[in-house]
This record gives structure tokens, sequence and C-alpha cells, in this order.
């Protein structure tokens, strides 16, 4: 449980930080969306379906953790 | 050979690895991004049209290559007198405009339409206003619009507003297709779980697929609403399907919510089947026919609730099938490993 703890900081912290990154970059969030013919849009959508799905699978590890744990007990 | 048994799973990893690979490299045809204000052209005059492109490479055209006219019906058009290249994407096309009166002109035109060998064929609106200025053109000669052939190189529609996000339709929209099975086979393992209530095995089923379908109705909900703000101006418009897509998750949400009410496990099952059966039973009209019944942002509200302004380009449907079948598959595959684990904790709550 502690190391995907540990792996969801870690990602929490990266996604700040390319988030700060990246406003200092970009002078406005639909300046930069709309930039070279939306292609940002796009990257952005696959962005969105690629961490849900990554979501659904770290639920789903820590589900199987917790059945090796009590596999563990016993 | 026991690994043939996984084809179906290097098949969605190979079909979706091919719809980001393929989805994102095949570029956009040429299209023309003036304003309006700069397409427009004066009858009875002479005069120089500047129309900038997108994605067009005319640096490597010969100027004589270049066929540009504005078309006036089926048959005539006035051809350009000249065509300078003056950029990769930008051309000045010399126009002598005959007298004509543009209201007689009749929708879709007048509309322009450039044709070379290497950059294909584009069209675009032009718009004609009578001068007020001295006429200098009195003649009405027109020349006649022969065929111009498109590109034959692999390219995806150039649609204004739209532009590079065209090619949101291969990931957004197969959420909602894989949502649409993926419920479909949870409510067929409900049914199972009702006509054979012995075992859990059933319930256990439809619940992990019902899971990842709410994932990527969910998924689709949030995507739509990024290319909405990029498209439409707001990530929410209230528009007919991003509502109904919404009611019908949060009912499916409430299915999650029932199930975890439930202390008794056979109690649960039942129950949370037939809610099932009710959730996709409310599914099809909230996904299929309200949407067809009003007024919709969405492309294809009159009657087609899909894509039907795109559904006749084939170079997004060889990439948009494809698309649709692997992330399906892949649910799938996510499915088993849901059901697989959730077996096991089955066993071991009934052996403790």
């Amino acid at each position: 449980m502690n190391t995907i703890k540990k792996y969801l900081l870690t990602g929490f912290a990266a996604i700040f930080l390319a988030l700060t990154a990246y406003g200092q970059t970009a002078s406005t969030k639909s300046d930069f969306f709309e930039s070279t013919g939306k292609i940002y849009v796009v990257v952005a959508v696959i962005v969105v379906i690629f961490l849900g799905i990554l979501a659904l699978l770290i639920s789903l590890e820590r589900r199987l953790a917790k059945i090796e744990k009590e596999e563990k007990e016993l | 050979m026991g690994y043939l048994k996984h084809w179906w799973k290097v098949l969605a990893a190979v079909l979706v690895l091919y719809a980001l690979i393929i989805g994102m490299t095949i570029p956009l045809r040429n299209g023309i991004v003036s304003d309006k204000s700069s397409m427009t052209l004066k009858t009875g005059q002479k005069q120089t049209l500047t129309v900038l492109f997108y994605n067009a490479r005319y640096k490597k055209e010969k100027p004589e290559a270049i066929t540009a006219r504005i078309r006036i019906d089926s048959a005539k058009a006035i051809c350009a007198e000249s065509v300078t290249i003056t950029a990769e994407r930008s051309l000045d096309l010399k126009f002598n405009i005959p007298t004509i009166d543009p209201n007689s002109i009749k929708a879709p035109f007048p509309f322009i339409e450039i044709g070379s060998p290497e950059n294909g064929y584009v069209f675009s609106s032009v718009y004609l206003s009578a001068s007020a200025d001295s006429i200098t053109n009195n003649e009405t000669s027109f020349c006649t619009a022969s065929y111009l052939a498109p590109s034959t190189k692999p390219s995806f529609p150039f649609l204004n507003i739209l532009e590079e996000s065209i090619r949101n339709l291969l990931y957004h929209v197969p959420m909602w297709f894989g949502m649409m099975l993926l419920l479909l086979i949870s409510v067929i393992y409900s049914v199972l779980q009702l006509t054979k209530p012995e075992g859990l095995k059933n319930d256990i089923a439809a619940k992990s697929f019902a899971g990842i379908g709410v994932l990527y109705g969910v998924l689709g909900i949030i995507t739509g609403a990024l290319w909405a703000k990029h498209t439409w101006g707001a990530y929410w418009s209230w528009d007919v399907k991003q509502n109904t897509s919404a009611v019908a998750l949060l009912i499916y949400l409430a299915y999650f919510v029932l199930r975890s009410s439930f202390d008794d496990a056979d109690k649960k099952a039942r129950i949370s089947a037939v809610y099932n059966i009710f959730a996709f039973a409310t599914l099809i009209p909230l996904i299929y026919i309200i949407p067809r019944m009003v007024d919709s942002l969405h492309p294809g509200a009159e009657g087609n609730p899909a894509f039907s302004s795109y559904d006749l380009d084939n170079n997004l449907r060889l990439v948009f099938y494809p698309a649709v079948v692997g992330f399906i598959l892949l649910g799938i595959w996510i499915a088993t490993i849901w059901i697989r684990i959730e077996k096991i904790w089955q066993r071991k709550i009934e052996t403790l």
C-alpha cells in the first residue's frame, strides 16, 4: 500500500511541476491549446484516456495487494 | 502453444497502437484558412485575392500548374488571370470579375476552388458584393469548370474550427462505442445471474463489465468537454448529448452505490442485477432516442447520432473502426483481469 501511495505522490508532484513549468511558458491556457491547429486538444484527450485506464489499473493492483496481504497473514 | 489463446489481447494492443500512431501521423488535407473579409470580391472589378492555406506546400509547385477559379454554378466559373506563389502557404490570385448580380447565384455557389498536382484540391466559400465603384469589366466571360483531382496521399479532412482536433474522433467516439458494448455485456451477465441464481460468477462479471463501461463513459464525457472547450467555446454547453450521457452515467453510478449498501451477497447479486437491467433499459432512450429528437451541437443530429458528415471520409474510417475494436478489446481484457481478482476475493471470503 505504501509503495502505491509513493507512486501516486510522485505522479502528482510530476504533474504539479509540469503544470507550473508550463504556466510560465504559455501566456494563457486557450492560446496554447489552440496553437498549431489545436493539436494539443488531441494530446490532452489521449492523456486523459491514458490516465483514466491507469487509475483503474492502480485500483485493481491495490485490490490484488490486499488479497496477497491476507494470504501472508493466514 | 498456450499463448495462442491470448491472440485477442495482442490484437487489442496492436489496434490501439495503430490508432494512436497512424491517427496522429496522417497529415490533414490542404485547407483554406482566410477569413470572410479577405475572401470578399467586388463584381465588375480587377482585384487580387490573397488566400492563406493550412498544410500546403506551394513552393513545390509551378504557378502554371495551379488552377484557381470561382465557381458560379455547376458548369461555369471565373478563372484567375494569374497565380503568384507568395509563400509556402499563401497564394495571390488575380481575378477580373465580370458584372454579375451576386443575388442571382444560388447556394452552395459561389465558392473558390484551387487545384494543383502536389497540393491537391481545396475549396472554400467566397463572397461577391456588387461594386459601387466605376466598372472596369463589362464582359461576362466565364471559363468552364473542368475536373480537379484530389491529392492521392492519405490525409484527414481539414475543417475550419475543428482543424487538427478532428483526430479526437478516433479517441473520443470509441469511448462511447466501447461503453455501449461493455454495458451490453454487463446486462447479459445480469440476466444470466437472474436465470441461474446459484453462485456469484455472473454477478461478478456484470459488476466488472459495468465498471469498465462506466469508466469509458466518464472518459468520454471528460474528453468531450475538453474538445468542446476548444471548438464550441465551453466545457459544457448543455448540449442534448452531453446532458443525456451525464444522466445515464449518474444512473450507472447509482448501481455501484446500490451494490455497496448490501451485506448479504445473494440479495446484492439479485437486486443489483434487476437494477442493471433497468439502467440499461433507460440507457437506450437516453443515448439513442432523445438525441435524435432534439437539435444538437454534435454532428449528425439530424437522424444519425454518430458522425454522418465525416463517415464518408475513408481515411478517417480506416483508423476509426480499428480504434473502436481496439478499445473494446482492451476494455474486455481489463474486465477479465478484474473478474479474476474478484473471484479470488470471493473464494477467500467464503473460506473464512
